[in-house]
């Protein structure tokens, strides 16, 4: 159990740096907002292992605020692309 | 059994996560990019919030597991059908192998009007 | 929707009278309710229709399950090779479904389907506009969503109108 635990901290660990990079490196702004949207996605994840991992329930609740954060956040920067119109980057 | 469920859902979760971290910096532009994070990335954080589900079996923790579950799979959708609207009012570069786009047009008309 | 939610009740009192306060019991106690229902309101003409959606829900779900886990190794398997095989093209597909809900419904169904992505629906409801990854032939493709939009109107068609 506590292999598959390290197995998945691990790979989680990965998947975050590349999405970093596609954050950092992304062409055009929604890119971005893609790459954050799963970076938040990866952020649940992590809080599910870690509350499995050490038993501290409490943190559930992060996982959902963050959730519904990621989610308000990604229609809240859709609109601000839809009113500016088009743009090159 | 239990223990066996959830490290089987934790390292599947894990392993779709990584796969759509893995596509969004493989696929060549915005839509199909936003083709692995909003199933894969959603699929798996979903799964692996289900595995602290299948891990305590108590009624508080169980709620609040298939609340966010639940959460993450129904607005993932309305996300992505969001940023994409985005991506086209923004004008984004599309692949060189697409084939055809009905939707361009569209907003050609609503541009032009 | 009535027969419903007096299933719902009989999978909630059974959880409580066992006092097991998890998933699996509610399960449980959901497919006893169904079938006690079965048994005592089965030609009550507000519940009849419930027996038969049950198990065209179950049968859904699990086509989709199906479908979901091949279409995500197609994907991971483009993913992880080094040559695009995909064929990405934007449709605009026909609807028939009218109201709101299923339209939503349908919706969100094709993003949740890996190959598909729902990108807008027209203004006057008739058109849905779908990036899809693999290509091959478009009129096969239409057949396969007008089937899934057929499965969604037997699903809560009644319902919600």
């Amino acid at each position: 159990m506590s292999s598959v635990i390290l197995v998945c901290y691990v790979t989680l660990s990965f998947a975050m740096l590349i999405a970093l990079y596609r954050l950092i490196v992304g062409p055009s702004l929604p890119d971005r907002v893609v790459s954050l949207e799963l970076i938040a996605a990866l952020l649940v994840g992590f809080i599910a292992i870690y509350v499995v991992d050490t038993g501290a329930t409490a943190f559930l609740d992060v996982a959902i605020v963050l959730a519904l954060v990621s989610f308000i956040a990604a229609i809240g920067m859709a609109h601000f692309l839809e009113r500016g119109g088009h743009r090159d980057d | 059994m239990t223990n066996f469920l959830t490290a089987f859902f934790l390292f599947t979760g894990a392993a779709l996560m990584f796969l759509a971290a893995l596509g969004l910096l493989r696929m060549p532009d915005l839509l199909t990019r936003m083709h692995a994070t909003s199933k894969a990335g959603a699929l798996g954080s979903g799964l692996m919030v289900f595995a602290v589900a299948a891990a305590y079996s108590e009624p508080g923790i169980t709620a609040r597991a298939v609340a966010v579950m639940v959460f993450i799979i129904m607005t993932a959708p309305v996300a992505a059908h969001a940023i994409a609207r985005a991506g086209y009012v923004v004008g984004i570069d599309k692949w060189e192998g697409t084939i055809k786009d009905d939707f361009e047009d569209e907003f050609k008309e609503h541009n032009s009007e | 929707m009535r027969a419903l939610a007096w299933n719902m009740l009989a999978a909630v009192l059974w959880v409580l009278l066992n006092g097991n306060y998890n998933l699996g019991s509610f399960v449980l106690g959901f497919i006893i309710g169904y079938f006690i229902l079965l048994f005592c309101v089965r030609k009550h003409p507000s519940f009849s229709p419930y027996f038969y959606k049950v198990p065209t829900a179950i049968h859904f779900v699990i086509f989709f399950l199906y479908d979901l886990i091949v279409a995500n190794i197609k994907v991971a398997y483009d993913i992880v090779t080094p040559k695009h095989l995909m064929k990405p093209a934007v449709l605009k597909i026909p609807l028939s479904l009218r109201t709101d809900t299923q339209i939503a419904l349908f919706g969100n169904l094709i993003t949740v389907t890996p190959g598909s992505l729902t990108l807008d629906v027209s203004p006057d409801k008739q058109w849905l506009y779908v990036h899809v990854m693999y290509l091959e032939d478009e009129e096969k493709q239409l057949r396969e969503f007008a089937a899934l939009e057929t499965r969604i109107k037997n699903l809560v068609g009644g319902y919600d109108e």
